[in-house]
Formats: C-alpha cells, structure tokens, sequence
C-alpha cells in the first residue's frame, strides 16, 4: 500500500513539474532585440505588439538595442543568446541574408529559428507624377532604344530595392544602377530630377505617392490597391521580397517555439493590432514559421548569384 | 467664412498657450537641453525614449513637447562645449572653438548667453520659413544632386584652411586623418566591410559620438591637468551680462545670426546635412565676411552665436521635405513624423489641406517652444556655471567615467570603449603637437558625406561620357567647386598669417633639436599608418577604393610638406611640463585604460568607482601633496559613488543600457 502511495506521489510531482514547466513559459520578461536605433522601423516591430504580447503571455517584453553593420552587429549577437524562449529579435529579409554573405555578421542563416514574418512590403519602380512616360512598356521601349544611357536608382544598397534593379538588369534590360542610402535620398533626387526612375519600397515612400507615379511592382502577382502591372508578367523576372522577420537563436526547445508561434499567430490576426499596423504603415502579411524557412531556404542561391552581380557592376 | 492665414494662425497660438501646455513645454526643454548637454546621449535616444509618452496626451500637448525636446536638445549641447570642451551633440563641437577660450577667458556667461539667445533665434527663423516658406525652400534643396553636397562638404571642408593661423598644414592633415578615419567600417559604396583586418568589432566603424567623446573630452581633460589653477577658468557672476549680451547681439550681430539661421534652415533641408555641416559652414562664412575675422578662435561670441544659430536652424529645415514631400530630412524628424503619424497624422504636402489647423498647431508649438527656451536656458545655464566652481581634479575624473559609460551606451559595445580610450590618449599628443582634434573631427563628420555624394555622382556619371560632366561642368557645381578651391589657396599663399612666410626655405638645415619633436615624430607616425593602409587598399574592389586612396596619399604628402616645413623653422619654445605633471597625466590615462581592463572582472560600475576614487585620490595626495585628511577623503568618496549612481540611474534604468557582470556591481 505504502509503496503504491510513494509511486502515486512521485508520478503525481512528475506530472505536476512537467505540466508546470511547460505552462510556466513565459515565467520572466522576454528580450527582444532590435538591431537599428529606437524609433525607426525595425522598434516599431516590437513597440506596436508590446502590450498584445503582455496580455497573451503575461510576461512583458524587454527591448535591447544593438546597432551597426546595418542591421549584422545585432544578429550576431543574438546568435549568441541562450535559446530558451526568452531572447528574440526582428530583423528584415532579405537583410538578414545579404549581410550573412557579405560577412557584415558573424552568423549563418542556420544559427536561427525563424518564427514569423508579420508584414511585408513591396518594391516599386516609379517616376515623377506628369512625366512622359506613363507606363512601365513606355520605360522598357525607351531604356532599349538607348541602351546604358537611362539611371535606375535604387534605396539602399544590396537590399531589396537594390535586388530588383540588378534582377532587372539581368534579365536583359540595359539600365544603369545607381544605389542611394535611404528612401529619403531617393525619392529627394527623384523629385530633384537628378535621375529619373526609382525603385523604391511602397511603405518608404508611400508619403510622397502624390508627387510619383507606379509604373510597376516587384511581386510574384499584383498587389490589392495598386494599379500597375507585375514585372513578370510585363516578362521581367523581377520578384524581390521584403518582409519584417521575428527570429531567434536556433535550438528552442519544441514546445516553447510552439507557443511562440501559436501565441504571435494569435496576436497578428487580432483587429486592433491589423488597424494599429496600418496606421503606421504596416500591412500584416502574416506568414507562419514554415513557410518563412522555405521562403528563406529558397532565395539562397539566387542572392548570392545578384550580389555577384553588384560586386561587378561597381 | 473665409478663414485667412493669419486668423488661423491666431487660432492656433491662443490653443496651443494653455496651462497644461506650458507646463509640457517647460518639461520638454528641460529634458532636451539636458540630455542635448551630456555628451553621449544624443537628441535622437531622448525624443525615441519621449515620444510613446506623447501618444496620451492630446494632440497639440504631444507636438509641444515634441518640439520643446527637438529645440532643446539641439542647443543644449552648446553648454558643454562651452563649459568643458566637450561637445554634448555632434552638431555643437564647432561651438567648442569659440566658446571655450571664452570661458578660459573669464567669459563663460557671456558665451552661455550667447549660445542661447542665438539658438532661440535659429529655431525660430527655422520655423517660421517652414511655415511661410516650405515650398520654395523644398524647390531649392531639390536643386542640389549628388555633386552639389560633394562640393557643398568640400567647402566645409575649406574651413580648415583659415581655422588655426600659421598651422594650416597641420590643420589640412588633421583633416585628411579624420577623414580616413571614417573610411573604417562600411565601404559606403558596396556596403561591405573595409580596413577591418578580420577585427570584426571594426565592422561597425567609428562611431561619431565615441570620437568625439575621445576627441574633445579626454584629450581636454588630460589637458586640464596641465593648467594652473584649481579650476578650468576663473568666473565670477556679475550680475546683468544676460542683458548685455543680448544687447550685444541685437546691435553687433544681426547679419551674423541671419546668416547663421539661413545656412541652417536651406542646409537642414537636404536630407542627409544635418547640424554638424550647417554650424561649420556657417562659423566658415560668418568668419569670411566679419572685419573681426581675425579673433575667430581667440573666444568672441559671434564664434558662438554663428554656428549655434545654424544648428537650431536646420532643425525647422529638417522638417522641410517631411512636410513638402512627406519625407524625412534626418533620423530625429523621422522619429517627429512617427509621433505625427500616431496622432493620425500622415505629413505631407497634403497636411495643409486636409488637417491645416494640426499642421499649424504643430508649427506654432515649435515656435513658442523655442521662445519658452530662452527662460527655461537661462535657468540652467545658471546652474552649469556652478561647474565651474568644482575643483578641476573632480570634473576630470568625472568626464573621463561619464566618458566611459556614454561611449558603451551608444552599441553596447566595450570596443567603443577601447576606441575612445584609445583615440583620446591620441588626440591629446596631437593636441601637444597642434594638430587639432577639432579638425580631425572636422574630417570625422564630412567623411561620409563627401564619399557618399562622390560615389553616387561617379554611378549617375556612367551614362555621359565622363565624371567631370556631372561634378565639375554644371552650374552649382562649378561655382562651389570656384569657391572651395580659393577658400583653401588664400590663406595659404595670401595675407599676413600665409603658411610659407615664416619659413626660409633658403637655410633648409636641421635643427638637431627636432629630433625631439613630438609634431615631427607623430607626422611621421600617422605617414606610416597611411601607408600601410595604402597597402590595404589593394584589397579592396571596385569604387569603394578610390576615395580612401585619395586621402591616404594626401596624409603621405601634405605630412611631409609639414615635416618639412616644421624642420625649417626655428624651434618655439612652448613652456615645459615638468615631471610630475607629466607623471600625473600619464596616470589618470592609465588608470582609465586599466578600468577599461577591470570591467569584465570587476562590473561596469565598480571598476568606474574604483577608478574615480583612485584617480583622485593621486591628485591630491600625491601630485598635490596634499595631507591625508579625512574631510578630503570623504569628499573623494562621495563624489565617486554620488556619480556612480547618477550615472546607474541614468543609463541603466532609464535608457536601459544592460552593462557587463563582474564580480561586484
């Protein structure tokens, strides 16, 4: 009798700091890296969720900033974080990518788990609003009949804009790639008429859309709400991503990852959050955990054949 | 009924001048200047840290504040340039020249005043050509393309021509140093890592808060202990300079502070200039066309009045494009346009028309926060001047650890660290040696513009026939290209102070003197770490080689014209230090390098407690030969931990900077 007792007693205490541990996650505050300054787009990932995420898990989250190498420095720091569930981080794909091939980061895409990508953006070729060139077969008839004499600017350099320029390029259009820093340049010199046509991203600029004109977008179809036609389907192979990522160090334990997910999932679909997003100029896209690692799995090979390509086009 | 501008501006005055709000805005400013005046906590991290705050309030509460820590933090750095050297924010170390040989002159209070009345100024003028003037402004800063900023920072770039009389060789290789030193990092054009020798903490480049804090703040420090005298100047409050020195403006300096303001706003309004390029070329051109351009340097409030008028100017610049195209001119407006856009407000051409009377309020906020700033700064200006009344031992020992710790907040980085430590011990012989950090950082700040505008206008260029097309034959490049080229040749060949007069190239015999020569030796120095960093070069492809070469080769050439020249010349005397200072500055480096050291072991906080009481501790007992006295050694202590924990609630709680865990704390 006794014996039944102690071993009823100890599955029991098993059961019970099984069954708590799994429930406990979260038990303290989470961290969430972000690798820009504060106030930019990248914080704005974790501020606009930071109140859903105390009430969906109870635990607060702690924000650390860790800047330089755009975007490199705070990743490979968070490589180094123990994997428990209580360190996470934002990042941009492809950022995160270019930056592991162009060793601006001490990682590789496999030191992490990627657990969502929330929204997403979309890279635009545009021009000045009343110019005369009003379509983007207008723009291709003019950049063949000069070939190399027509400026294509692009927002940052070897990011997505950038990308869709050299993908642009490579399939046979003569154009000539002038990268900028920042859409604020870009669209500055645009306006200034320094240079004539930009590839830019839709959320950047979308302040300015009155002075500019879409000529065409970079995705795999064409997005709700804008009137403009694909670059594939006008036959240019041009589709560059560009989505926010909620990542962390690879090796969670399952189901810490699985509430992770579950629980962002849950906080991404709820309205409030959707309508909070949009205000600040973000379109939730949400995209779960596996279909994010396939997305990034696949644009692998072809990253680094563009970044070749950049590399000797300078 | 027909509601006309000025109506509707009324309106929005009478709305934005409640209770509530005045208390806000006095809150903003204090909080601006204050964090605008540490060195180490930039404008940027005190709105970010602000601005979730202003989601509560009601709209007009949130601009007022938003604007009173904009205009705040834009002047308050010009406090501690001008009280200890040290820049509080990058766009204030022109300020450093002028303001801070008038406080050695006695004159602190009229500099203080000086800096305030002309920042209010700026910002205001800023303002109100925003309102009034945004879309011609805008039309105006579209002009200018990627070859007009090359020649517009080479023309900053020219102030190191005129800046130290007698000293422009030196001058000019400052700057080729600095501007080498901003190649370290990311190479602008591919975005890949350069002359980081594997080093992967280099990859991040130098950052430019760090080499300022190095720059200014050790090298000046380390200086102070060769000073006589208990304090960094003497001062006496007299009562009334406040109105003298207003006074003085009003009368003396009314072109000076329109120059000034107008440089900042038209500069401020191209995205990518921000304060730093708008102060020192207006301290360039306001020194080109006073009759006093002479006493520039020697400490005369115009000195002060120009660039500070420049840089609260270029505040309501930046505000331009976000609110004629709705794109942010720079991170501290694209953070105002977040706060905006909370407020449900999209900025943009289209503000005026659909939400006018909010655009407005927000306009009209940022005006009489820049009034309201000329009180809330004279209070605390009032109360800085008692820094001027510490005991030099302390202020030294309080900079260095305050050094420290701003330097690892900005990345979280100890390499930071490492790199101020580093550069300041450096800085300080070049100072000896009257190669002026203040140029070198000069370089420091224009680097990245210059190579950035120089790259981008070489790609645009790939469709004409040649790069000279773009950077030498069009019309704004032409013309700021004619006046850098004479800003630079003048000085040196022309006038009293020309470069070559004092030097008689006929007699070229070696004083066996120089030999001793601490220029020539770090000249000679900085030629061979240019050359080795030629050799790097090699390395590295594609355009992103070519403006580093430049530079390097004109370190090489211009440091041998100096060698050369130095060598010529007879050898001036300065006075010299005797072994005990030099033993007592050689310590304080040292301890603040074995702090450095101590951190993993030690933790953050405890090593620089530890480091304070030593450092002073040396000062007093040993280099002063003070007697052991417990009154002396309770003030010691006091100091550190009073310090140390200012400092743990300044950065760790609320800018939540997460330090190293040793041992203790």
């Amino acid at each position: 009798m006794r014996r039944i007792g102690s071993l009823f007693l100890a599955l029991a205490l098993a059961a019970f700091f099984t069954g708590s541990a799994m429930a406990a996650y979260p038990e303290k505050t989470v961290k969430f890296l972000v690798p820009f300054p504060p106030g930019g787009g990248a914080d704005q990932v974790g501020r606009l969720i930071e109140k859903d995420f105390k009430e969906e898990f109870g635990q607060p989250l702690s924000f650390i900033y860790r800047t330089g190498a755009d975007g490199g420095v705070g990743a490979t720091e968070l490589k180094s974080m123990p994997a428990d569930g209580y360190a996470m981080g934002t990042t941009g794909f492809p950022l995160l990518l270019i930056n592991a091939i162009a060793k601006k980061g001490q990682y590789t895409m496999k030191d992490f788990d990627y657990l969502c990508a929330p929204s997403s953006d979309v890279v635009i070729l545009v021009n000045r609003a009343g110019d005369a060139v009003k379509s983007f077969k207008e723009f291709v008839d003019l950049v063949k009949k000069t070939p190399n004499k027509i400026s294509v600017a692009a927002v940052e350099r070897n990011g997505p804009s950038h990308l869709a320029t050299l993908m642009l390029k490579q399939a046979g259009l003569p154009i000539n790639i002038v990268p900028y820093d920042g859409a604020s340049k870009g669209v500055t010199a645009l306006l200034g008429k320094h240079i004539d046509y930009l590839m830019t991203l839709r959320g950047a600029s979308m302040s300015a859309m009155s002075k500019l004109q879409l000529l065409a977008v970079a995705t795999p179809e064409r997005v709700n709400g804008l009137d403009a036609p694909t670059m594939k389907e006008m036959g240019y192979d041009v589709v560059s991503p560009q989505n926010r990522l909620i990542f962390a160090p690879a090796g969670m334990p399952a189901e810490v990852k699985a509430r992770l997910v579950e629980g962002l999932k849950k906080i991404y679909s709820k309205p409030e959050v959707i309508e909070r997003h949009k205000k600040a100029g973000f379109d939730i896209e949400f995209i779960g955990t596996e279909e994010v690692t396939k997305m990034i799995n696949d644009f692998v090979p072809r990253a680094e054949e563009l970044l070749k390509l950049a590399k000797s086009l300078e | 009924m027909e509601t006309t501008l000025f109506s509707q501006l009324v309106q929005c005055t009478i709305a934005a001048l409640s209770p509530l709000n005045i208390v806000i805005m006095f809150a903003g400013l204090v909080i601006g200047i204050i964090g605008g005046m540490v060195p180490g906590i930039t404008i940027v991290t005190t709105i970010a840290l602000c601005v979730p705050f202003t989601f509560s309030m009601p709209i007009d509460a949130a601009f007022i504040m938003l604007g009173a820590i904009f205009a705040g933090g834009t002047y308050g750095g010009a406090n501690a340039s001008i009280l200890i050297n040290v820049p509080g924010q990058p766009s204030s170390f022109v300020t450093t020249i002028d303001g801070y040989q008038m406080t050695l002159n006695g004159q602190a209070e009229e500099a203080l005043y000086g800096a305030l009345l002309a920042s209010a100024f700026g910002g205001i003028f800023g303002a109100v050509a925003l309102l009034l003037f945004f879309e011609p402004l805008s039309t105006i800063a579209l002009q200018f393309g990627s070859e007009a900023f090359f020649w517009l920072a080479i023309l900053g770039l020219t102030t190191l021509a005129g800046m130290f009389k007698g000293a422009t060789l030196k001058s000019l290789m400052a700057g080729a140093i600095g501007l080498a030193l901003s190649t370290i990092g990311l190479d602008r054009a591919s975005g890949m890592p350069r002359f980081t020798f594997g080093y992967y903490p280099l990859v991040q480049g130098l950052d430019m808060v760090v080499m300022m804090i190095s720059l200014f703040s050790i090298s000046q420090i380390l200086h102070l202990i060769e000073s006589e005298g208990e304090y960094i100047a003497k001062y006496d409050h007299k009562p009334g300079i406040f109105s003298r020195t207003g006074k003085y403006l009003a009368s003396h300096c009314k072109w000076i502070l329109t120059l000034g303001s107008l440089i900042g706003t038209v500069v401020g309004a191209l995205p990518g200039a921000g304060g730093s390029i708008a102060a020192i070329i207006a301290y360039n051109e306001a020194k080109r066309w006073d009759k006093k351009a002479a006493d520039y340097g020697k400490g005369v409030v115009e000195g002060v009045a120009a660039p500070e008028s420049a840089n609260n100017g270029s505040v309501g610049g930046a505000l331009v494009p976000m609110m004629a195209l709705g794109i942010p001119g720079s991170p501290a407006a694209a953070l105002i346009a977040g706060g905006l856009m909370a407020q449900g407000l999209i900025p943009g051409p289209t503000m005026f028309e659909t939400n006018g009377n909010v655009a407005y309020t927000f306009i009209i906020s940022f005006i009489i926060a820049n009034i309201g700033m000329i009180p809330a700064g004279y209070v605390l200006a009032r109360i800085c001047t008692k820094i001027l009344a510490v005991p030099k031992y302390f202020i030294i020992a309080g900079v260095i650890s305050l050094g420290v710790i701003g330097a690892f907040s900005l990345r979280g980085s100890m390499f930071d660290v490492f790199v101020m430590l580093f550069s300041g011990g450096l800085a300080y012989l070049c100072n000896k040696a009257r190669i002026a950090p203040v140029s070198i950082g000069l370089g420091l700040v224009l680097g990245p513009i210059i190579e950035e505008a120089l790259t981008t206008t070489m790609m645009r260029a790939k469709t004409m026939d040649s790069v000279a097309d773009l950077l030498i034959f069009t019309p704004m490049s032409g013309t700021l290209m004619a006046i850098s080229v004479l800003a630079v040749i003048m000085p040196l060949f022309i006038g009293k102070n020309s470069a070559f007069r004092s030097y008689s190239f006929s007699s070229i015999r070696f004083f066996a003197a120089n030999f001793k020569r601490l220029d020539i030796w770090l000249t000679v120095a900085f030629m061979v770490a240019a050359a080795v960093l030629l050799k790097e070069c090699e390395n590295i492809t594609g355009s992103g080689r070519i403006f580093p070469e430049w530079v390097l080769w004109s370190i090489i050439i211009i440091g041998a014209l100096v060698c050369l020249t130095e060598a010529c010349a007879p050898v001036k005397q300065g006075k010299p230090l005797t072994g005990r200072v030099k033993a007592c500055i050689a310590v304080h480096f040292c301890l603040s390098l074995a702090c450095y050291f101590v951190i993993p072991v030690l933790g953050f906080y405890a090593s620089l407690l530890v480091c304070m009481v030593l450092m002073l501790a040396y000062s007093y007992f040993i280099f002063l030969k003070e007697s052991c006295s417990v009154k002396r050694l309770i003030q010691i202590v006091a100091f550190a931990i009073g310090m140390t924990v200012l400092q743990y609630l300044c950065f760790s709680k609320l800018l939540n900077v997460t330090v190293s865990q040793g041992l203790l704390f």
